[in-house]
């Protein structure tokens, strides 16, 4: 059988125009893995040739290598203080057996509505009338730090958690305690294990942007102490060698490297 | 040993009743099923046996022991769920040992009973597949092993065939039964199905709006059902409105009927499709003639094992009739002339209440076709 086979202008136009927008997306980090590596003392186009010293010389500041180190623990610190916070509250608000349930779920949703200066302006004054009310260190400390970056972190968890736990059979818990179980080993046997994508997806997003944070750091870092964005910024203002894509293309293989290492025990593909 | 017996039980939520002083005396080994349409509490009623609800008043008893207020997972019951309900990020083997697990089972008998329950239901070479990569009428199957495998005090199944194509329904049913009957397991089935109902239960329920209509054998309910509600749920009836006079009913087109039954003060008559004789009038026999009714027959549907016709009497009335193919003679077209007989044994006398009367009032058999209805016959 003939099928007839039109060239159709408007499907030429369509997929030229999804091209379009993979490569506008995927530009910025090709550019930037790219000009790592170039030689110029001064990031440019052209290329004059290529090496791998920047690497090296972002290794040797100290102030990106502290930056890193303290950015990927108060990550870690957030996306976890984000879990114990967000999974009860998710399995809550999912289940939505209770009358707060919206409240909550808003409540906890609310810092991305804040424009992230001015919840780290507010958070740094509330923190010094903590201090000088209970005496308790928080601005420029890191559990404070922490505490603050755990804010970018519970909507992540909270987002992803309950748009996982709305796609389970809600039979399925019940069936475990029929079946003897207590709601603890059911949560630990049966809840658990099915929103593992979620959780993991919820964690990992949530340390991938406070990783990236800056507003909220530059107010609550406290002298002494320095996270990768703001030696990235400080950089800047007085280098505009390829060191800075160097440190940029580090960031991006961790984060490229736990996407991936995620995706194999978790398949995040079904979360999404 | 496994009765279960539920008294006075009354489910409340905010400004509404679920279910109604529900009362029920379930005996060891009985399959009880508990049929209506949706909303009419039923699921209610087994969510509360299971003890995922709270009733708000009542108490239910597994035997001697009062589970009223134990929660769900001390009760030892076996729950078959609508959807199946599998683990599915465990195996077939590690399911059914789930319950076994709980009840700190020794682990080499737990594999044995296992491997039995499995065999029981035909899924011995399953026991490493994942549910994802079963049918689905095999995995009912695993829910049911699942649910039998912990000798449950009584087995509960919430419309557990609800999600098979029909085929499949037929055939797991008769597996259902079969497996219940040589376990002699306590059973309570919920389904708005009324063949299943009929077909498997040794007692019916019939629940509307949250109480008990009937509560019988399933010919009981079939061939004497206590209320138009019943008569219309379980197969299907013709209604007349009318009175009795003189011993007889009148409907309010003016047919008389004469009648078996002894309700003095009904206002209803209802024949069920297949109990109505129907003949050419050159077939009819002088001796047979009691009820006979003149008509023409509008609409003929050919059902495979039988037929139904829609004959029009009275000019502007209707009832369906059923006849097997056994019998029915190709005479019987449409547009032919035709005697029914409406034997007076057959013929069931209500009082009509407000249910019934919201029940004709979406039901048509025996009332004024859509046209002459609307001219407010």
């Amino acid at each position: 059988m003939k099928t007839a086979r039109k060239i159709n202008p408007l499907n030429w136009a369509y997929l030229g125009w999804v091209w379009l927008v993979i490569l506008f997306v995927l530009m910025p980090l090709a550019t930037t893995v790219w000009t790592a590596f170039f030689s110029n003392k001064i990031l440019s186009l052209p290329p004059e040739g290529y090496t791998a010293a920047w690497f090296l010389q972002a290794w040797n500041l100290a102030d990106f290598r502290n930056g890193f180190f303290l950015s990927l623990q108060v990550a870690a610190g957030a996306a976890a203080l984000a879990l114990v916070v967000g999974v009860p509250a998710a399995l809550a608000i999912a289940r939505n057996k209770f009358r707060g349930a919206e409240l909550i779920n808003t409540i906890l949703m609310s810092p991305l509505m804040i424009p992230a200066i001015v919840s780290g302006s507010a958070i740094y004054l509330f923190y010094i009338e903590v201090q000088i009310w209970s005496e308790v260190p928080l601005a420029a400390t890191f559990h404070g730090l922490t505490l603050a970056h755990s804010l970018i972190a519970i909507p992540w968890v909270l987002r992803l958690l309950v748009a996982s736990l709305s796609g389970m059979n809600p039979s399925i818990e019940e069936a475990s305690l029929s079946l003897g179980a207590s709601r603890t080993t059911t949560f630990f046997r049966i809840t658990l294990p099915l929103i593992r994508p979620g959780i993991t997806a919820g964690a990992l997003f949530g340390f991938i942007g406070s990783f990236g944070d800056l507003e909220k750091s530059l107010l609550l870092v406290g002298p002494g102490r320095i996270t990768l964005p703001i030696a990235m910024v400080n950089y800047l203002q007085y280098r505009t060698d390829p060191t800075i894509m160097a440190v940029a293309t580090i960031q991006i293989l961790i984060v490229a490297a736990a996407l991936i290492i995620s995706d194999r025990y978790v398949r995040l593909g079904r979360t999404f | 040993m496994s009765r279960v017996v539920l008294n006075n039980i009354v489910k409340r939520y905010d400004g509404s009743v679920a279910v109604s002083e529900m009362s029920l005396d379930i005996r060891d080994g009985e399959f009880v099923a508990l049929l209506g349409p949706s909303g009419c509490g039923k699921t209610t009623t087994l969510r509360m046996i299971a003890g995922f609800i709270e009733a708000t008043e009542g108490s239910i008893h597994f035997g001697d022991k009062d589970v009223t207020n134990l929660p769900a997972n001390k009760r030892n019951t076996g729950m078959v769920f609508q959807g199946f309900a599998l683990f599915p990020h465990m195996t077939v083997a590690q399911n059914v040992a789930y319950g076994l697990e709980m009840r700190r089972v020794p682990k080499p008998e737990i594999a044995e009973r296992v491997a039995k329950v499995l065999d029981l239901v035909q899924l011995g070479a399953f026991a490493g597949r994942f549910p994802r990569q079963l049918s689905g009428g095999q995995q009912q199957r695993v829910a049911l092993a699942r649910a039998l495998v912990i000798k449950p005090h009584v087995l509960l199944l919430d419309e557990p065939l609800s999600a098979l194509d029909a085929k499949l329904r037929h055939d797991v049913r008769i597996q259902i039964r079969q497996l219940q009957q040589s376990l002699g397991l306590t059973t309570v089935f919920v389904t708005h199905d009324q063949e299943e109902a009929l077909s498997l239960a040794d007692r019916l329920v019939v629940m509307n709006a949250g109480r008990i209509e009937q509560i019988g054998s399933p010919s009981d309910l079939y061939e004497r059902p206590a209320s138009p509600f019943v008569a219309d749920f379980i197969g299907k009836t013709n209604f007349f409105k009318g009175e009795m006079r003189d011993g007889e009913f009148r409907t309010n087109f003016g047919l008389s009927l004469k009648v078996t039954a002894r309700v003095p003060a009904a206002t209803l008559i209802g024949i069920r499709p297949e109990k109505i004789q129907i003949r050419t009038p050159q077939q009819a026999r002088a001796a047979d003639s009691t009820n006979l009714v003149e008509g023409v027959i509008e609409l003929v549907s050919y059902l495979g094992p039988s037929t139904e016709f829609r004959v029009r009497i009275f000019g502007d009335r209707y009832v369906l009739v059923q006849q097997p193919n056994r019998d029915v003679s190709s005479a019987l077209a449409t547009g032919q002339a035709v005697e029914l007989v409406f034997p007076p044994e057959w013929c069931f006398l209500f009082k009509s209440d407000a249910a019934s009367e919201a029940l004709l009032k979406t039901e048509n058999f025996g009332l004024p076709a859509p046209e002459a209805a609307a001219a407010g016959a």
